[in-house]
Order: C-alpha cells, then structure tokens, then sequence
C-alpha cells in the first residue's frame, strides 16, 4: 500500500521530481527482556521530494521518533525492522548498519533533541563540525576548516565559535552549531527529532526559521518531527499526522491544519492551546493502545467519536493530495 | 518486583544465582550432608577419588568431600557475617555521606579513603595475630576491611536519588530527613545492598582462605582455607594428591565467580541503558513484516 | 476582574481583614552567590552573584489563577518556590494568610507545607515507582500526622482521587507510576497535594511534560479546583496560550523583574511591555500576520550579568537613552489602570511591530 506521492506545487507537467526519501511498509519492532516485543511502527510509507518541508506530528508514543531512527539505520540492538527505506537512491536497510553507515550524515543526517548531548564537551565546536567532513573523506583538515567558517555563518554564529566549547555556549547557539555539524557533509535530507522542545519560545523562532530558511537556501529536504503544531505550522509546507505507529493523515500544512480529514487530527488540533483563545479547550479522553499487543483495525477507535462498526478493520490512506486514513471519512459520515 | 523478574531472563545471573544457592543451602545442611564424619578417619592417608570416597582422603585419612561440605558451611558463614558487617558500616556511611553532603560527606570519605589505603591482608594478618584466631575475630576484621568499596557506591547512588522528582516531592510535602532516607532512599537503595553484600561474600571467602592459608584461620573449624593450608603442610603436593587441594580451590572460585556474576546482574538490571545501541556491538536485525502486522 | 490596587502605593499596615490576600509577595529578592574563582580568591574580591529575583512584588487571592510567565532565567520559577519558602530569600517578604512567612525558622515551616503545596513539572519523576497510588497520596497525612486511622486515611484518599478525576477510585488507588499514563500521574501528584487541604497551590508548569491531548484535562482540573474549592493557583509556565486559557491574571517575568501584570485578557489582546509583545508575537501559529516581528536578537539574559537601567534594553528594538540609564517602576499603565508595566514608553502605547530606524 503507497502512500500518494506528493509533489511540489510548482513541478510542471511531465517533469517527475525524484523523491530523495522513500520509506515502504515500514515496521519497526523493539524487544522487551521479558520477551514482549513492541510494534512502533506498523506499516509507514512516506515518499519525500528533494527540497521539500515535511512536519511530521504526533504525541509520545507514536512511532515518529522511532520512524526516523528507521530511516537512518540508528535503531538499538533489541529492534527488528522490516520494510525498506530508499535514501537518495539507496537502500538504507539491505544490510543492516552496513548499509545504514553509506548514507550517515553524507546524504541524510539529524539535529537531535537537546543538543548538549549531541556534542562531545571535551572538543571545541569547531573540530566538532569540521570532522564529519574530514572521517567521509570528503575534504582534508584545511579545507574543512574553511567550510567550517562557512557553516558557522550559515547558521548565524559568529567565527568565533569555532574556538570554544559546547559548554561556554547557549541552548540556542549550541543547537544552531548541531544544526553546522548536520550540514558539514551536504546531506540532502535533514531530519530533526523535536529540534526546539528544551528551548524557550523567542529561541524556537529563531531555530524554526532557520531550518526553513536553510532548506530554501540548500534545497534539503526537511523532515521535522515535532508534537508542536505552532512549529509544524511555522516551519513545514506538508504535515503528516502519526498516531499508534501509523500515518493517519497527510497533507498540505495549511489544509491539514485548517481542514483536518481525521478525526485523531481534528481533535488533537482542539486540544491545543492557543494564544487567542477563541475556542475551548478540549482533550481527547482515554490513552493510545498499548503498543505490545496486537492492534486490529483502527487504533483510535478506543476514543474515537465517530467510530462505528467499520473502524474494526484497519482504514487506509484515501484522498488526493491530501490524504487520511479514517472509515467514517471515506463513507461520507458526518463528523 | 519487576527488578526480580528481569533478572531471571538473563542466563548469566540465573547461573549466578543458582551457585551462590547452591554452596548456601549445603552450607546451611552441611552436617546432614557430609557423608563421613570429619573427625575421624575413614580411609587411608592421600587415597585417590574413589566410589567410597568421590574426592578421595586428605593426609589424616579423613574423606574430602565431607571436608569441603563442612568446610563450606564456615566459608560461607565467614563470608556472609563478614559481608553484612562490612556492608551494615559502609551502607550506613555511605547514605549519610551521600545524602548529607558538606562536611558530613567530606569526613567520610576522608576516613573512608584512610582505610583503602591500609594494605588490606597485611593488617589482617597483623590484627589477626594479635587479636586471637577464633572466627569472630576473623569476621569482624575481613569486615572492617571491606566495607570501604560499599561507602562509595552506595553514596553514588545516594546522590543520584537525591536529586530524584519524588525526593523533593516529599521534602515539598513536608517530609523532614529521616523519613526521606527511611521511606524514599533505602528501598531504592536495598537491590544495590543486596548487591553489595553478594559482592562481598565472594571477596571475604577469599580473604577468609587467604588467612586460614598462612595459618590465621581458626584452628578449631574446617573451612576451606583450613583444607588447602592443610594440604600444603602435610605436601599434598609431592605426594600427588591434587584432590586435597583442587576441590576446595575450585569451590571458591565457584562462589566467587557466582556472586559476580549476580552483582553484575543486579548491575545491569538496574540500569538497563547499558543494553542500547552505541554501547552494544550488536546492531538492529532485520525482520519481515507478516499479513496480521498489516491488518 | 476587578483592578488590583498597585502593591508599591499600598498601606504599608499588615491587615487580617476581609481585604487580605493568601498571598502576598513584596520586593522579593533572590540572589545566589557564585563560586568563586581561584583568581577572584587571590584579588579577594567578592564573587558573582546571580541575582535571579530582584524585587517582585504580586498579589493572588483565594480561587484566583495567576499565570507567571517567563523563559528560562527570567526567574519565575525562583519566585514561586522563595514564595513557599522551599528557597530562602534574600530580601523581601512573603506574607501566607496575612502571616508573615518570610523569616520563619526551619522547623516551623512544616505546618506551612499543609496551606501551600507545590505541584511539581515532571510527572514521570515526581512519583516513587515503589508505592501504589493509595500510598503516594496518603504520603503527606503520614508526614503530618492526620491519620488518626486506616479508615479515615482511606476516605481522605479516596475523597482527593475523586476530586481529581481518578475514578473508580478502588481501581486507582491500587495501581503504580508505570500504570498510569502522564495526565493520570500528574492527577495523582495534585490529589496528593489536595488530601492537605492547601489554600495555595503553585505549579510548576504542570502540563509542558504531558502531551497535548492530555492538557486540557490538567488544566481543566485546576480551573475547577479554584472555582469548587476556592484554592488560589499560582500557576508558572512559558507557554501564553496554556496561560491564556485558564488564568485570570497573567504576570510577566524577564530577567527577575516582573515588566507585566494585569488580567489574562489585557495583557495577551493588548500587550503593553515590549518583551510581551514579542513573546506574544514569538508563538507559533498557523496564520501568521506577515508584519509581525517573530522574534527577538540576542540571548536569553544571565543571572549573574545583569545591565544597567531597564534589564530588557539589550534586546528591545525600542531602547531609548533613559533605557540604558534609569530602572522603570512598575506603574500602572496610561490607559488601563488594572494593568502594571515597567516601561519608560508604556504611556506611547508602542508596539515592536513599528520597526525605529538605528
């Protein structure tokens, strides 16, 4: 089952823009001692087009960390994966951390969340960034230095960074220096796991926009995973809803979040606050499916307001450009 | 509970386990099991492994194999009195020191670092020889030099708890520091005691042995030290009688390894990150997706 | 809401009378001092000090919710925990009840935890995975001494479980941390707080660990709980739209000065204060009016360097001379006496939208 290809708005008639991330039937199971094994991820396909802004939203649990993970082959050792995932042409999956090591940070790398842990306190920023480069073997020490300053600038930073330690810098400057080291090797995919929960709002601007503006300027694919609509909004042209390690709706931002098809999407988007306040707060009542046991049919229909006797089978994907995954959408039922 | 469950699933700490059982339980029955008396003899001098005696005889006659039985039982009993002094000190020092911090902590691990630095069977040796070699002797020196390792872990952990939501939870409620420790720190603290003590188990049988073996053990009982010291005496060994050494040497590095294998486990349980990726050399496996993962 | 009469110009006389608030707060100061480097040892100078509140003065009454709002390092979260006195202050008092708690000696404070209770941020860690529900709540009768029995504990606890939502109370006061969800968790650290009967609850942004969905429902609770039970909340976060939906009053932090305080309404539709403004503007939206100035240079400020005149001037694309030089009070604004704001061009209704040539 594909998911519908989304293609930017001004490809001509014709022209097919290659994706540079493809992920098919995805799964992602994780191994408990005891055992039990959890299904994460339960069937994704995502096509992604070079350049585009993909957001990808959904509450803790709901496979969009685990999916990403996926995709770059930096899964643990307990996790069991199955499907395939096409990066840049290449088979990121075929052969385990094999093949996941071809496409690490040359053609697809991630800002993480917090990222103090993502740098090593003991080097100084500017051998942080410049490494990648010289490890891929894609430029020597003197040359990464220069790009190094190039990067710094792109992001923001002044040169002087360079010289200092993650430590001696802010949140927001440290994460605009993970941001320098994601881009040293050119990778054509960014992905970013929740890249401004730790920091505050003003500092969020900031980043939001600069991997925007980035993705603009280098023609990167983003894909941004985030449970903050605001960011989702600010940030990405196309939003792609997970809930209980699957897709339920995929569109462009402005429609999926002003005309949402699904009802987990629809109601999530009411349960958030917002600043002008012209509308009461709701939230959604019970909790996702656990994850360790075997789902059928629709894993909202638990808290579902509409469900009926259809959602015992699972729904698929339907629509043009804008897709959900929902029965009672497809069977017209009125919400 | 969930700690205990975990543990089982490893092979490596159900072994462990299933050692340090085994030596306690026949510790504990030693006088029910032991198939000869050891007070007398049953056989001729340094006789072979044989169907009357599966370990042999050592030089006096008397049959091995209830030597080690009962050997063991005094070992074990060494062990464990020695451990739970060693971890009563050290497990209350360490709870004070990390919890308490300032000069609290400073002074403990002051005094702490001043007994590691002492050469541990130099001055058991000395105190030993000074102070009598009855077992209670024994125990209570192997104790009071072992429970230095314990301080500092335990006032690791001490540390970490402290800083944990529900700790300033209570202290937000109202809770005063005894019932923080009494209610919050210790049983959190408890697996890692237990831990402690199984660590130090295997460290005071060794020690016991190493003492009996220069001849500070307790004349009066068996115990495997006794047995190898013995053995040596009496030259076991140009007569070729390596069953009067072997079997308690092995038994030892029997326990020894058990209760590693259990603390290292206890370990592990408690702190399950240890099994993620960059600290694993194992990667991610692939699998197939079937047609009910799709439904 | 009825205006709040400004604290800098009240009757410096302590009253009990009908008049009195819960709580009171006034020039509260917060410092904390620095280790000192080696070389500031040897110059014996005096080490740096963080002075992470610096004079706020607020008022909360009973079933009042007062959102105080800031980013990390404009000392909101410092305010609240000196207001019940899980930090000591530097300078400044906080009156609970119209009792003077400032100075209180430690072992007094105990009687203080059963009037004021903090609701803690991290849900997942605020709970001892050891103990069952039941014992988690009754935790804070144990630590008082209010049990006189297994009945009537039981009944307190059942009692706090229903008034949080958690029912059938039998099912839930059996179960552990790792079963209950984050929302459910989170009940559990507020009925563990209620079985005292707190007049006042702070809480520590209660739903920025939860997810979304979930949100409604915490913040559903507290709304309640001032409005059944007349409880006054104190409630911190960094995020205006949680305050703009359940707050009556919002109060505005930045480098541990309040520049804002006044009803919810005013403050977010109207925002006075420059950095209001941009953090108003800062969140995130799905439409967005272009003209709007997203965001804000430089860095958020550090305790320990605090500037001359108003702290906010580094930033303020507004920044006059008189900025640089002189400490703006907090004063009534020109056009709603209800609102406060500290800043020299509150009376010129400005706005950072309108950009001024450098």
């Amino acid at each position: 089952m594909k998911a519908v290809d989304v293609q930017p708005s001004t490809a001509t008639a014709g022209e097919t823009t290659r994706s540079v991330l493809e992920v098919a039937g995805l799964h992602v199971w994780f191994d408990a001692p005891d055992g039990r094994s959890a299904h994460a991820v339960r069937g994704v396909d995502l096509t992604v087009a070079a350049g585009e802004r993909v957001g990808v939203l959904g509450e803790s649990g709901c496979g969009k960390t685990t999916m990403i993970l996926a995709a770059m082959g930096l899964l643990p050792s307990f996790a069991s994966v199955g499907g395939s995932v096409v990066l840049d042409g290449i088979d990121v999956l075929a052969r385990g951390e094999q093949s996941a090591r071809a496409v690490r940070w040359t053609h697809a790398a991630m800002v993480f969340q917090g990222a103090m842990s993502a740098m090593n306190p003991v080097y100084r920023v500017g051998k942080q960034i410049a490494d990648p480069m010289v490890v891929h073997g894609q430029r020597s020490k003197a040359q990464a230095r220069q790009r190094t300053a190039e990067l710094l600038e792109l992001v923001g930073l002044p040169a002087s960074v360079a010289r200092r330690y993650p430590h001696e810098l802010s949140g927001g400057m440290r994460q605009r220096a993970v941001i320098a080291m994601a881009l040293a090797c050119e990778p054509r995919v960014l992905f970013a796991d929740e890249p401004t929960t730790a920091l505050d709002v003003v500092v969020q601007a900031q980043i939001g926009d600069l991997l925007a503006e980035l993705a603009d300027t280098l023609g990167l694919a983003l894909v941004m995973v985030t449970h903050d609509i605001g960011m989702i909004a600010e940030t990405s042209a196309r939003a792609v809803v997970m809930y209980a390690g699957v897709v339920v709706e995929d569109g462009p931002t402005i429609d999926v979040l002003t005309a949402p098809r699904n009802p987990y999407t629809r109601l999530l988007l009411e349960a958030t606050p917002v600043v002008n306040r012209d509308r009461p707060l709701v939230s959604i009542p019970g909790t996702p499916p656990r994850l360790d046991e075997p789902i059928s049919g629709c894993a909202f229909a638990a808290r579902c307001p509409q469900a009926f006797d259809a959602c015992a089978v699972r729904p698929r994907l339907t629509g043009d450009g804008h897709v959900a995954a929902c029965h009672a959408l497809e069977q017209g039922r009125p919400a | 509970m969930r700690l205990a469950r975990s543990l089982l699933h490893r092979p490596t700490i159900v072994a462990g386990i299933v050692i340090v059982v085994l030596f306690t339980v026949v510790a504990l029955l030693a006088p029910a099991l032991e198939p000869y008396s050891v007070d007398r003899a049953s056989g001729e001098p340094f006789e072979p492994p044989s169907a009357a005696h599966w370990l042999g005889t050592d030089d006096a006659g008397v049959d091995m194999l209830s030597l080690v039985i009962v050997g063991a039982q005094n070992s074990m009993l060494v062990g464990f009195a020695a451990a739970f002094v060693a971890v009563l000190i050290g497990g209350t020092l360490g709870i004070f020191a990390g919890y308490k911090g300032n000069w609290g902590e400073t002074t403990v691990t002051g005094v702490t670092d001043f007994f590691l630095v002492i050469p541990a069977l130099p001055l058991m040796i000395v105190l030993a020889a000074l102070f009598g070699q009855t077992i209670y002797h024994i125990v209570l020196v192997i104790g009071l030099l072992s429970w230095m390792s314990v301080t500092y872990v335990v006032r690791a952990q001490v540390h970490t708890l402290k800083e944990r939501g529900f700790v300033s939870r209570a202290r937000s409620l109202g809770a005063g520091d005894f019932y923080i420790v009494r209610r919050h720190i210790l049983p959190h603290v408890a697996p890692l005691l237990v831990a402690q003590t199984v660590l130090t188990v295997a460290s005071a049988v060794f020690f016991e042995a190493a003492l009996a073996f220069i001849g500070l053990g307790d004349p009066a009982r068996v115990s495997w030290g006794t047995i190898i010291e013995n053995a040596f005496l009496h030259s076991a060994v140009s007569a070729g009688a390596w069953w009067a050494i072997v079997p308690p040497g092995v038994c030892i590095a029997l326990v020894v390894l058990g209760s590693f294998l259990v603390g290292q486990g206890v370990e592990e349980a408690m702190n399950p990150r240890l099994g993620s990726a960059h600290v694993s050399p194992k990667s991610f496996s692939l699998r197939r997706a079937t047609a009910e993962d799709e439904a | 809401m009825s205006a709040l009469p400004d604290p800098a110009t009240a009757p410096t006389t302590a009253s009990k009378d009908a008049g009195e608030h819960l709580l009171e707060v006034r020039d509260l100061a917060v410092h904390f001092a620095l280790k000192r480097s080696f070389s500031d040892r040897l110059a014996r100078r005096g080490g740096q000090v963080a002075r992470a509140v610096d004079g706020v003065s607020l008022t909360l009454d009973r079933g009042e919710l007062l959102a105080l709002v800031g980013e990390s390092g404009s000392g909101k979260t410092t305010t609240a925990l000196a207001a019940l006195r899980l930090l000591q202050p530097t300078a400044g008092t906080v009156l609970l009840e119209g009792r003077d708690i400032t100075k209180l000696p430690h072992r007094d404070l105990r009687p203080l935890r059963r009037s004021a209770q903090l609701i803690h941020q991290d849900p997942y860690a605020a709970l001892d995975p050891r103990l069952r529900t039941r014992d988690l709540i009754s935790e804070a009768l144990r630590i008082h001494g209010l049990a006189p029995s297994k009945q009537a504990e039981r009944a307190a606890v059942n009692d706090a479980l229903e008034k949080v939502g958690l029912t059938p109370v039998e099912t839930f006061a059996e179960r552990y941390p790792h079963q209950l969800s984050g929302g459910q968790r989170q009940r559990v650290a507020i009925a563990g707080s209620l079985v005292l009967g707190p007049s006042l609850l702070v809480a520590d942004e209660p739903v920025s660990m939860l997810d979304v969905s979930v949100r409604a429902g915490i913040l559903q609770l507290l709304d309640g709980l001032r409005r059944d039970e007349g409880v006054g909340i104190l409630m911190i976060t960094h995020d205006l739209a949680t305050a703009a939906h359940v707050s009556d009053r919002v109060a505005v932090m930045y480098h541990g000065n309040l520049v804002e305080l006044g009803p919810a309404r005013t403050v977010i539709d109207q925002p006075q204060h420059p950095y209001t403004q941009a953090l108003i503007y800062a969140v995130p939206r799905v439409h967005r009016d272009e003209e709007r100035v997203r965001t804000l240079p430089g860095e958020p400020p550090d305790a320990s360097r605090v500037p001359s005149g108003c702290r906010f001037h580094p930033r303020c694309p507004l920044c006059e001379e008189r900025c640089r030089r002189e400490v703006p009070g907090l004063l009534p604004a020109a056009g709603d006496p209800a609102v406060l704001v500290a800043c020299h061009l509150a009376s010129q209704n400005v706005s950072i939208t309108t950009r001024k040539d450098p």
